[in-house]
């Protein structure tokens, strides 16, 4: 729910109970003071009538109407002990032919040894009538005053909100493949400038984070790198000297191949750091199909001396969003691994489907728990020197993306499929 | 051929200076920048190797120089930098080839001579090695006046080991050049002997035994019998 729908929706609910419960009360209270005030002039009445009908000696029977009220006279035997001094009543108007809300108010007299019991009626029609209008013209002002409100409340949402919807926007495109430090506009409101100069201060702190990890990966590789160049290179040297016994040349062999070792571990390390750390930000669609084609012409040379058969299948060619140079990472050890834990003439099935790929390929079966198959330098085959790293770098790159990844391994085929989505 | 190495680590210097000087190349060497754009200022060279990270300077710097003086000569980065956008920076400048610390002699020195037949696009490119006529331009081999028929591989192979004549080219190195990223180094050896083998028997049917020497669990290198 939107911020404007959310506030307004409460502020709407508050506002009709409010302004509801008011106008009830409004009503109420009018209507109380009119029944009062009918009251008192009942109570005038009596007061008259009282006096009148003591002062009058003739028969009760000549007695006339005194106000615009109706009254009724009646013997009784007695008083009784209680009795209700106002009450409601309604009367049939013969003129209107409908019925008339009155208030009655009743006494008793003692004359002349008799007891009369007196009833003073007043309509109520005029009040109602007044009580009417006042509810019509109170519910109407709500309406209008509600309306006013909100269109006003509208207004001044926008006006007062609209630095932090700035904000909001400014964060929304804060992108670390093109670092900018935020920058927000002096606000009126104090708490919004705060929240704007601690982001400033927190754009900042993540692009010189981000960069400094970016230059750690850099110079790592670079200081580990350069004193390995040196080794190398001082190897080659020797290996031209002509005056090396096969045993000398061997040992330097050695220092050679474990050179070039320790260098593409370095290398990898440093790729899975930077995975980790989230340094591979650019990302464009990338054609799988084209990419896995693309590859498996480098490999053409290799398969073909291993005597492997590579088939693809392409049921459709997904379009994922990813960093090229991940994807060719991934793509690479994925082929090279099926190559690598293959067997003489064996085959390697590339299967593509919408959101999905898999690498199947002929091997023997795991000597390990498959659980293990994407850590860090678990080995297939003990007997190599090839660190099991490969697999562990498609994993990070699975991860990274959230691709699911998973492994089987049925009728002397190993399975392995990634799926995109 | 005259090189200029740019490079502020001078042990690595002295080693790509030993290399590349036993064909005879004329090496020169420059330990920072100031003395880099100095020497480019100064001489002229057929190739030059440009480090990027230099103590008093950017290599990239030395290269937008060459570039604005328009000076005419290779220009190879090397750097332990390898990302991406490294290699992308390093060629938009207008560097002619990117060659990743810690790389092999062999290499280095194929890539040189590589760009220097580039370069040097007057005339002819013929190489001549004993018996064997190589045609870079065509992709073509001749052997005593036949052409012989090799895949691209091969071609690459035998370039690669003439590039670098009379040295010992360990497999590991043969690998990377010939399949970089797609080979896994712990099957390189049965990946380049089997194309060895291939080669070796081409150039043997044409009469040239031995010109291709195996250093047992090393590599090979190739010489001249004649």
């Amino acid at each position: 729910m939107k911020l404007l729908t959310k506030t307004t929706l409460y502020f709407v609910t508050v506002s009709i109970f409010v302004f509801f419960a008011g106008a009830f009360s409004i009503y109420q209270v009018i209507k109380k003071l009119e029944i009062n005030k009918v009251e008192q002039e009942l109570n005038y009445q009596k007061k008259i009538i009282s006096q009148e009908l003591k002062n009058i000696k003739s028969d009760f029977n000549s007695l006339t109407i005194i106000s615009s009220g109706l009254i009724y006279i009646e013997k009784t035997s007695s008083v009784p002990e209680t009795y209700k001094k106002f009450s409601d009543t309604l009367i049939v108007d013969n003129q209107q032919n409908n019925f008339v809300h009155y208030r009655k108010l009743d006494f008793f007299i003692n004359k002349d040894n008799d007891v009369y019991k007196v009833s003073i009626l007043k309509s109520l029609m005029e009040s109602n009538y007044l009580i009417e209008k006042v509810a019509l013209i109170v519910t109407s002002m709500v309406f209008f005053f509600l309306l006013t409100v909100f269109y006003i409340y509208k207004y001044f949402f926008s006006q007062i909100w609209s630095d932090f919807f700035y904000t909001m926007n400014e964060i929304r495109n804060f992108n670390l493949s093109s670092p900018k430090v935020l920058n927000f506009p002096e606000s009126g409101i104090i708490e919004f400038n705060q929240i704007n100069k601690d982001l400033e201060k927190m754009s900042k702190r993540i692009i010189n984070d981000f960069n400094g990890l970016k230059e750690y990966t850099a110079n790592l590789t670079h200081e580990v790198q350069t004193p390995l160049a040196v080794i190398k290179s001082k190897t080659e040297l020797i290996l031209q000297d002509t005056n090396l016994s096969e045993e000398q040349l061997k040992l330097a062999g050695d220092i050679y191949s474990s050179t070039i070792g320790l260098s593409k571990l370095v290398k990898t390390l440093t790729l899975l750091t930077k995975i980790e750390n989230n340094l591979f930000i650019d990302e464009e669609q990338i054609d799988i199909e084209q990419l896995i084609d693309f590859h498996l012409y480098g490999f053409k040379d290799i398969s073909l001396i291993k005597g492997i058969e590579i088939t693809k299948k392409i049921i459709s060619k997904p379009i994922v969003k990813i960093n090229s140079e991940l994807a060719d990472i991934l793509i690479i050890n994925l082929i090279k691994n099926a190559i690598k834990h293959n067997i003489e003439k064996g085959k390697i099935e590339v299967l593509l489907s919408d959101k999905k790929l898999c690498i199947i390929n002929s091997g023997n079966e795991l000597d390990f728990n498959p659980e293990i198959l994407f850590n860090r330098f678990s080995k297939f085959n003990k007997n190599e020197d090839s660190l099991g790293i490969g697999l562990s770098l498609v994993k990070k790159i699975c991860e990274y993306y959230n691709f699911e990844i998973n492994y089987n391994y049925n009728n002397n085929l190993h399975n392995l499929s990634i799926n995109f989505e | 051929m005259k090189l200029l190495i740019v490079e502020d680590q001078k042990s690595l210097s002295d080693s790509i200076v030993s290399y590349l000087k036993i064909e005879g190349n004329l090496c020169e060497t420059a330990f920072n920048f100031e003395s880099a754009v100095e020497k480019i200022s100064l001489y002229k060279y057929d190739c030059i190797l440009v480090d990027i990270n230099l103590p008093d300077g950017n290599g990239f710097e030395i290269i937008r120089k060459i570039k604005l003086e328009k000076i005419l000569c290779g220009i190879i980065i090397i750097s332990a930098r390898d990302t991406v956008d490294d290699r992308i920076k390093g060629l938009e400048t207008g560097a002619d080839d990117y060659i990743v610390k810690p790389f092999d002699m062999a290499e280095l020195n194929a890539r040189i001579k590589s760009l220097i037949r580039r370069i040097n696009f007057s005339g002819e490119n013929i190489i001549q090695i004993g018996k064997i006529t190589i045609f870079p331009e065509q992709f073509q081999v001749k052997v005593n006046n036949d052409f012989i028929d090799l895949t691209k591989k091969e071609y690459d192979l035998l370039m690669f080991l003439v590039s670098n004549i009379n040295r010992v080219v360990t497999k590991e190195t043969i690998a990377e050049h010939l399949w970089g990223d797609y080979v896994d180094m712990s099957d390189s050896f049965d990946f380049v002997y089997s194309h060895m083998k291939n080669l070796r028997k081409k150039l043997q049917e044409k009469g040239l035994i031995d010109y291709i020497k195996t250093i047992y669990g090393l590599g090979y290198k190739f010489n001249i019998i004649d």
